[in-house]
């Protein structure tokens, strides 16, 4: 017979019975996805009849972890046989461990699926999805503030946070109903912690935090622009070495990664980011907020016709885009002096190309200098069709990789985040419960 | 069973367990820091006297009015726990809070201070409402009258009162902000 029983918290033991007594026993441990096993035994009398193999095999079926570690002395041999019977490798080897030899560290990896719940808020949108193993979009709700915001004509930074708390319950909710899983089902709780408005940020953060320590699974800690990266993991994953272009709201970045954990600012913005300036256009031309795909829309039926500044040409790799938001305004506030009307369509579509062109510089330069053939586009401002297109046109000349993200998955979303989390959990990068928002943050991973 | 308190509208972080006798309680003065030490502080108040999250029966959070943010951040950790475990939320303003905490012959009223004005409320002696919760820059003509409460809470008899109250459906809760923000006050 064999029965299972817990020791303390984290530590449980599985007896081998003969009649009343244990004649074997296994020994682990027990902490977030991995199960360390610390002891097996079989007495003397009683080896040789598969005992060891029915302690493991009961192993498997009580527990799910994503691996299983052990440790065992290099000279004994049975036991390694049969660990690697089971798909146990040896990962390390622990040099004199034992006073006979050394120790082999073995890990069996469990091939299961990984769920990671992902709650995003830094701005005016409540997001949360369930992504499986960092690629496939169970399931995601987004619940936009566009309408409420629209009437201030940009995001008030308080009433979204109020907003956030008001929402975020239907939002997890429905989220999980949709994908028909259970908050126990998930392996880990992730949230976008920096960048953003800090109000917005800490319902997210305090609510995932809450979930992790209820179900005692790993908490994990995503920045908003990691989580535009790997937006373009969603249903393929990216190659690398790769350089990313990040264009939204707040951020226009250049940023090479050689593989998945190193990063390495090429350029940015000296002044606004591309998003922020698309929708001060917007304000200009008497555009509702959000002024971006606005201006886009009107864009389509213009011209080129009104002249622009050149765009920070300096041969570095950095934006800068204060000059044409200037440019803009005072070119809209002359013509209204002079009692012309401005063809807001054209002068959308000037603006536009500007942009455009110096985003396809730039970018073209960065592939240059840093010899990376993929490129992924990323943020808010890669729903712009014209510039979406623009860099593919780019790349395709240049026999670069490209990958841009569907456009649900390029405005704020909490799949993407979900998605970045994956990289932090395999790499097991997870974070306190005494983890702050942050408005600022350069990425990290 | 036990009620889980929640009250961070302040500087002083509280949180406690009350099961009917005993009451644990956990504070800390926190500067613009509850997302630190909250979730943190509740995993301490649990682990140190050995309690899961499956004795909790009903969480009792303080809901405003005070710090905006603080209070959400109370209220977030609230209503992930009564979702996620379907346990029932009882929500008290801070300032009925101050007022239930202590026991008085005559009218006696609760003020919390902010950078520009005072939010007010004043109740009799049972406890019932004499002056409605309001934020307002100056409150002399209150001041005139009644006698100002000494602020300590009484967690015990806090817990009580809110438990006497109908829950709130979770999707519901909302925070007592009472103050109306310039952009939002359609009067402007």
């Amino acid at each position: 017979m064999i029965k299972s029983k817990q020791l303390k918290d984290y530590e449980f033991e599985i007896d081998y019975f003969n009649g009343n007594c244990v004649v074997g026993y296994l020994k682990y441990e027990v902490t977030f996805d991995v199960v360390n096993i610390v002891d097996v035994f079989v007495d003397e009398n009683f080896r040789r009849q598969g005992i060891a193999t029915e302690l493991f095999v009961f192993l498997f079926e009580s527990v799910n972890p994503d691996r299983f570690m052990l440790e065992v002395n290099v000279n004994n041999f049975k036991a390694i046989k049969l660990y690697e019977k089971f798909g146990f490798v040896t990962i390390h080897v622990r040099k004199k461990y034992y006073k006979d030899g050394d120790a082999l560290i073995m890990e069996l990896k469990n091939n299961k699926d990984v769920y990671i719940l992902a709650i995003e808020s830094s701005c005016d949108e409540t997001s949360v999805s369930i992504v499986k193993n960092g690629v496939v979009d169970v399931s995601t709700t987004v619940n936009s503030q566009i309408d409420v915001h629209k009437k201030y004509g940009g995001v008030v930074p308080e009433v979204a946070s109020r907003m956030h708390l008001e929402n975020i319950t239907f939002v997890l909710d429905e989220t999980l109903s949709k994908a028909n899983m259970r908050l126990e089902d998930m392996d880990a709780f992730a949230c976008t912690y920096a960048p953003g408005l800090l109000g917005s940020l800490l319902v997210g953060l305090e609510t995932t935090k809450t979930l992790s320590l209820i179900y005692n699974k790993p908490f994990i800690k995503v920045n908003h622009m990691m989580g535009h990266i790997y937006a373009n993991n969603i249903g393929s994953n990216m190659n690398y070495p790769l350089l990313a272009l990040i264009v939204s709201g707040g951020h226009t970045d250049l940023i090479y990664m050689e593989d998945e954990t190193t990063i390495k600012y090429i350029g940015q913005t000296l002044d606004d980011a591309v998003g922020e300036c698309f929708d001060k256009v917007a304000r200009i031309v008497d555009l509702p907020y959000p002024g971006g795909p606005n201006v886009e829309k009107l864009a389509l039926n213009g011209n080129p016709t009104y002249l622009m500044p050149n765009l920070l040409s300096d041969g570095s790799t950095n934006f800068s885009f204060s000059g044409i938001k200037s440019h803009v305004v005072n070119l809209a506030h002359n013509e209204k002096q002079r009692g012309n009307e401005i063809n807001k369509e054209d002068l959308c579509r000037s603006f536009q190309d500007a942009v455009t062109k110096s985003l396809v510089d730039k970018t073209l330069l960065a592939l240059n200098k840093t010899g990376a053939k993929n490129l992924v586009m990323a943020g808010g401002v890669a729903s712009n069709s014209f510039i979406r297109e623009s860099i593919r046109k780019m790349c395709e000349e240049n026999n670069i990789n490209f990958s841009v993200p569907d456009k649900k998955y390029c405005t704020d979303n909490a799949t993407m985040i979900s998605a970045a989390a994956y990289v932090l959990y395999k790499n097991n990068k997870f974070a306190g419960l005494d983890t702050n928002a942050k408005s600022h943050e350069l990425l990290t991973l | 069973m036990y009620t889980l308190f929640i009250d961070s509208h302040s500087s002083n972080i509280c949180l406690a367990l009350y099961n009917g006798k005993v009451l644990i309680k956990k504070e800390k003065e926190s500067i613009e820091s509850h997302s630190i030490f909250l979730v943190p502080m509740l995993k301490e108040l649990l682990d140190e006297n050995n309690i899961s999250f499956d004795e909790i029966a009903n969480v009792v959070a303080v809901n405003g009015p005070g710090s905006f943010t603080g209070i959400r951040i109370g209220l977030s950790v609230a209503k992930a726990i009564c979702y996620s475990l379907k346990k029932p939320i009882y929500l008290i303003s801070s300032l009925t809070s101050l007022l239930v905490s202590v026991d008085s012959d005559t009218c006696k009223m609760a003020v919390i201070p902010d950078n520009k004005g005072f939010y007010v409320s004043v109740f009799d002696e049972n406890n019932n409402s004499v002056v409605d919760e309001r934020y307002q820059e100056n409150i002399d003509e209150f001041l005139a009258k009644y006698k100002i409460v000494d602020g300590a809470l009484n967690v015990e008899k806090v817990i009580k009162y809110a438990l006497k109250q109908e829950p709130v459906n979770v999707f519901k809760v909302k925070a007592n902000y009472v103050k109306v923000i310039e952009v939002m006050d359609d009067k402007k």
